[in-house]
């Protein structure tokens, strides 16, 4: 029988089973896995692979370093071998001698589900072939599937057994080659006596019995708790049942309420409308009734007005008079009245008696109606005093705290916001500051803002304009959407290491609700009384400038000597700084005379301060004067709430809007003078600015600001206005003398750098560390 | 962003095997000789459970020095016979019970090492202020103070009772130690099999594709307990939102966002999408171009595991975390990810959005990376080490 030429194509696509064996990704790994196996338990040299195939086997050996080779009937098997290891495979029948040039002996000969393929005789014949060139078997044989077309001679296990045994091979009783095939095992050649061969078989059934004993024993116990736990489920899932049928009444009930409810609702609503259309009844008849009032007292007015009725007043009165007295009578009241009017003669006299009485008569009352101050509420009181308490002063509301690490220290600085609108000079300053010191410390910089989210791009943004370095470690909080009263989900994380800084009297007052047993840092840039007329926040701010809990930084020299004579507690626990100027961001463009030459007006018209109206005032005259020409200046706003300005001559002032640092630094390059004016004792920084920028500023003195030693190029001038007129004469003057004007802003001694005005600052911050 | 079309999942849940197939697993590892440690969990979840104990259960299968096999609470009575051939019982972050105590009882009485497994700071009330701070948990009554110091409590009531512990990092580890003055070994979280094969077939499908618009942010964490880890970087997204028309940000899952970013939310700029198993979530981590892991950064925070990183590098996508401690030592900031504090991420996303040709070189290096420590022999290898040091201990 010629085998080979059925062990085709079409054989090994559809007769191996559901799968095409000739599928690498399934077969592959099934024989990689056997292999694995093999070399585990037997760690062959050299294997045969007899009925080898498409040589799945010998490759995965091979892969391994075994020596593998295979041989099979199959053309069309071996011509789909790997190509790396086609070699090692051939096309030969396993009934013949092996081929020369295949090793003659192997360590382990394989041959999986061949043997059923051939006929009886010729299955013997394979048996007694290959047992001449190898001492260990792995064989394997279908031993149920007699469907298979190619399947010729199925047997059972004892079967093979016995042939094997008539070439000297016994079954290896101890080795488990299930890994295969259930039916595979592994044959050994030994030279075994009956008796011994008895003794092994017999023990293999008695260990094999016991096995099956433990597993039966096993299978019951866990039948029994496999009956348990149904048991168990069972009742569990009757209970859910009654749950569920529970859940269903209540769902019932539920809706019907709802359905209760729908239509009381509707009920509801039919009333609404049918009192909607009352009050649009109302409504109507209230204004007919209203015009009748109007003509009434139009009526009412011209008979008052009327000749007749001012002559008759007298008679008239005396007439009601009369009336009441009779009216009194006929009722007994006039005694008790009689009474009276003669209790209030003897106390108050007659005369003013009289006019008691004529009052009363003509219906007017000396009482005044005291109008509450707050709406009247038919809802409880005291939750009103809180809730407007709380909108009223939002700003100075406590933060929530949660309580946190202690290890870490931070220096906590406390501002409204740094957003780019709000990051004007004074905020820039405080940041400056609380990040150098943060970095000096080694502190960890937490900037918390209580009006608008954070917003950390900004915080890098203005240190990098201002040559300053950011802290090494910063962090963000903000509590801007509390609630009314100041509540918030997420809490600062707080311990007593934490420092605070403060930006402004409120959030000093928010800081001191927040930890009243600790001390403190505040910047103070302002007179910030100034800010209120007397009343509640006025009171508020004053008693922040008196604590005795705060250690205050404070904002130039001019403020800090207001602040001797006027709020002494601040310079008794304070230290004052210069503010400093980068030349990155301030600098000239260059002194060069123009034809047209810029003036810069700096005021914010909603900050009263800065004297808005009077700076304007002061233009418009010096246009009017002659003063100022506009044909040889150009005058420059800045801000978003300056209005358009056009001046008596027709002139319209440019408004550049709102600047960001860049584009403000670029602008004031190239401003030749400024009006500026700062009701308080700090000059405020627009001057500082434009000096820094080659420019010359007039301004007003206010109390201790008198001078301004800095620079030159600044002019401090009383606000009488002939002076203040004089005064922006000269500093035209001084900004078309371009060579006096560089020369004073070469000569300027603003400082330019942090570093060199915050020592003294950061050491009496240091030395109050202990004490924060 | 990439187009990535779901693949075949499989079984979303494939820790859901009955309690007879594993105990019949039991009894083969019994028959095998190695030894065994029993993984104790509260009931299955696609979380923790998962991380702590499946994936346990699945790797341990290829080691020859130890077996685990998880099994729950309800299932200790019918535990008890077995405890006697396991080498080490691990509880996973259970809370306090009498069956607990029951099956503690029964671990110690046959000498058993026995450990606590576990993955957050909730082991000390000391620290409850700050967790429940940083989840947004609101308090509004009694009840909420009562649910919480009583989990809370009720865990570290357990963990007390353990001989040691398995934590996910140092920093944790750290914390444990400090609380119970007891030894500790590191488990990280790692990925398992299904996760692998369906990130594999992931990133077959991205490897032939360039990303189209719109640029895709992806925020995986979409759960009302992370509003405040979102508002870290809230202010730096709208602005980069703002600034380039084509980004988006993607959220998987839901939660209340800020106020100030609901004009972005109502323009379509941000989007969302249900939470989804957890292999179908590496499909979607696969789409985006960026998987942005923003936390609070405190101690809480520092003893969380590094898994958002390793699950969006084995589907080649970057990350951008925040540095905390855990992460500090997962990512190398510029060569497998990105780390970035507050005021950072606007800088460092809007690099990524424009850089595409540095992306490359990092997510290989975030790639090999995973390969190399959270998956396969490694981890594997630090198993059997931890469980070895509390066996031998004993």
């Amino acid at each position: 029988m010629d085998y080979g030429k059925l062990y085709n194509q079409n054989y090994y696509e559809k007769s191996c089973g559901i799968e095409s064996y000739l599928d690498t990704d399934r077969w592959a790994p099934f024989y990689e896995s056997i292999a694995d196996k093999i070399i585990d338990t037997l760690n062959p040299s050299k294997v045969l692979d007899v009925g080898c195939a498409v040589g799945y086997l010998v490759a995965a050996l091979r892969d391994r370093g075994v020596e593998a080779y295979g041989i099979d009937v199959s053309e069309f098997a071996i011509s789909k071998v790997r190509e790396d290891i086609r070699q090692y495979c051939k096309v030969h029948s396993a009934l013949e001698p092996f081929p020369k040039g295949f090793p003659q002996i192997y360590d382990l000969i394989t041959t999986i589900e061949v043997a059923e393929h051939l006929y009886e005789s010729d299955g013997i014949r394979l048996i007694e072939n290959i047992c001449k060139y190898t001492k260990n078997i792995i064989f394997s044989s279908s031993p149920d599937d007699i469907t298979e077309k190619t399947h010729y001679n199925v047997q059972q296990a004892e079967y093979w057994a016995k042939k094997f045994a008539k070439n000297g091979f016994t079954k290896d009783l101890t080795y488990d080659a299930a890994f295969i095939a259930p039916q595979a095992v592994m044959f050994v050649k030994r030279e075994y006596k009956a008796d011994r061969l008895i003794e092994d078989y017999e023990r293999t059934i008695r260990i094999l019995k016991q096995q099956m004993h433990i597993e039966e024993f096993k299978n019951k116990a866990q039948i029994v708790d496999l009956n348990t736990l149904v048991s168990s489920r069972d009742k569990q899932i009757a209970n859910l049942e009654s749950v569920s049928h529970d859940k269903d009444k209540r769902i019932g009930e539920i809706e019907k309420n709802l359905r209760n409810v729908q239509q009381e609702n509707n009920e509801y609503v039919d009333n609404i409308i049918k009192l909607q259309a009352s009050i649009d009844e109302f409504s109507h008849s209230s204004k007919l009734l209203n015009e009748d009032i109007i003509r009434w007292q139009s009526a009412h007015k011209d008979i008052s007005n009327s000749i007749y009725w001012r002559i008759t007043k007298p008679i008239r009165l005396i007439i009601d008079s009369l009336k009441w007295l009779i009216f009194r009578i006929k009722h007994n009241i006039l005694t008790r009245s009689m009474k009276k009017i003669w209790l209030s003669v003897r106390t108050v006299g007659f005369r003013n008696t009289l006019r008691k009485i004529i009052g009363k008569l003509s219906g007017k009352s000396s009482v005044l109606v005291r109008k509450s101050q707050f709406p009247d509420k038919t809802d409880n009181y005291d939750r009103n005093v809180n809730l407007i308490l709380n909108e009223r002063f939002r700003s100075i509301q406590p933060i929530q705290t949660v309580n946190g690490e202690e290890e870490v220290r931070r220096l906590n600085f406390v501002t409204d916001s740094i957003d780019s609108h709000s990051l004007l000079g004074g905020v820039a300053t405080a940041l400056i500051i609380a990040t150098e010191f943060a970095n000096r410390n080694n502190l960890t910089l937490r900037i918390i803002t209580r009006t608008t989210p954070v917003n950390p791009v900004n915080y890098g943004n203005i240190m990098k304009i201002s040559g300053v370095p950011t802290a090494e470690n910063v962090i963000f909080y903000s509590d801007h959407d509390r609630d009314v009263f100041g509540n918030v989900n997420f809490k600062l994380e707080f311990n007593e290491n934490d420092i605070f800084f403060a930006t402004s009297w409120w959030s000093a007052a928010a800081i001191k609700k927040t930890s009243p047993w600790k001390n403190f840092y505040y910047i103070i840039q302002e007179v910030e009384t100034f800010f209120y007329p007397h009343g509640d926040e006025h009171h508020l701010c004053s008693e922040i400038m008196q604590a005795d809990n705060i250690y205050y930084i404070v904002n130039s020299k001019y403020l800090y000597d207001y602040f001797k004579v006027n709020e002494p507690n601040i310079v008794e626990r304070g230290v004052y700084f210069e503010p400093a100027f980068p030349k990155a961001l301030y600098q000239p463009k260059e002194f060069v005379p123009k034809k047209k030459y810029k003036l810069f007006f700096y005021a914010r018209p909603s900050n009263p301060r800065n004297m808005f109206s009077y700076g304007l005032e002061l233009l418009e005259m010096s246009i009017k004067n002659g003063i100022l020409d506009t044909n040889e200046w150009d005058i420059y706003c800045a801000g978003e709430e300056i209005p358009g300005l056009k001046f008596s001559n027709g002139y319209a002032a440019i408004n550049m809007g709102l600047m960001n640092w860049q584009e403000y630094g670029k602008f004031l390059s190239g401003v030749d003078l400024a009006l500026t004016l700062m009701y308080t004792p700090h000059p405020s920084y627009p001057p500082y600015d434009v000096a820094s920028s080659g420019g010359v500023v007039v301004t007003n003195c206010w109390g201790n600001k008198t001078t301004f030693d800095f620079c030159k190029n600044v002019i401090l001038s009383n606000l009488d206005q002939n002076e203040f007129l004089e005064s922006i004469n000269r500093g035209i003057a001084l900004a078309k003398d371009i060579k006096q004007r560089k020369e004073n802003y070469e000569k300027a001694t603003i400082p330019r750098t942090w570093k060199e005005t915050l020592g003294s600052t950061l050491e009496f911050m240091e030395e109050k560390l202990n004490h924060v | 962003m990439y187009k990535i079309t779901v693949p075949s999942k499989g079984n979303i849940a494939p820790w859901e095997v009955d309690f007879p197939s594993r105990c019949r697993l039991l009894r083969e590892y019994f028959k095998e000789g190695i030894p065994i440690a029993l993984l104790l969990y509260e009931r299955a979840d696609t979380s923790t459970f998962r991380y702590r104990a499946y994936n346990m259960m699945q790797i341990t299968r290829y080691s020859r020095k130890w077996k685990s096999i998880y099994f729950f609470m309800n299932e200790i009575e019918m535990l008890l016979p077995y405890l006697s051939k396991i080498s080490l019982a691990i509880i996973i972050r259970v809370r306090w019970t009498h069956v607990i105590e029951k099956f503690i009882n029964e671990v110690k009485s046959n000498h058993i090492p026995l450990l606590f497994d576990v993955d957050d700071l909730i082991f000390d009330t000391k620290y409850l202020p700050i967790v429940t701070n940083t989840l947004n948990v609101p308090f509004k009554d009694d009840r909420d103070y009562e649910f919480w110091f009583g989990c809370i409590s009720r865990i570290e009531y357990t963990a007390a009772r353990a001989d040691g512990f398995i934590a996910t990092n140092s920093f944790l580890g750290d914390r444990l130690k400090a609380k119970f003055n007891k030894q500790y070994g590191v488990i990280p979280n790692f990925l398992n099999e299904e996760q692998l094969s369906i990130s594999e077939k992931c990133c077959e499908q991205k490897k032939n594709q360039i990303s189209r618009n719109p640029f895709t942010i992806g925020y995986f964490s979409g759960t009302p307990s992370h509003v405040n880890d979102f508002r870290m970087i809230s202010q730096e997204i709208i602005l980069l939102l703002e600034e380039f028309k084509n980004i988006q940000f993607k959220v998987v899952g839901y939660m209340e966002f800020p106020r100030e970013i609901q004009p972005m939310i109502k323009n379509g700029r941000v989007t969302f999408t249900p939470l989804v198993d957890f292999l179908e979530l590496q499909c979607l981590i696969s789409q985006v171009d960026v998987n942005v892991v923003p936390l609070v950064k405190n101690i809480f925070t520092n003893c969380k595991s590094e898994l958002k990183y390793f699950e969006a590098a084995v589907v080649n996508t970057i990350t951008c975390a925040t540095p905390t401690e855990v992460y500090r030592k997962a990512i190398n900031h510029g060569e497998n990810g990105f780390l970035c504090e507050q005021g950072k991420w606007y800088d460092t996303l809007k690099y990524i959005y424009k850089e595409n040709e540095g992306r490359q070189e990092i997510l290989k290096t975030a790639y090999k990376h995973v390969f190399d420590c959270y998956t396969g022999s490694r981890i594997l290898e630090k198993i059997e080490e931890t469980y070895d040091k509390f066996s031998i201990a004993e």
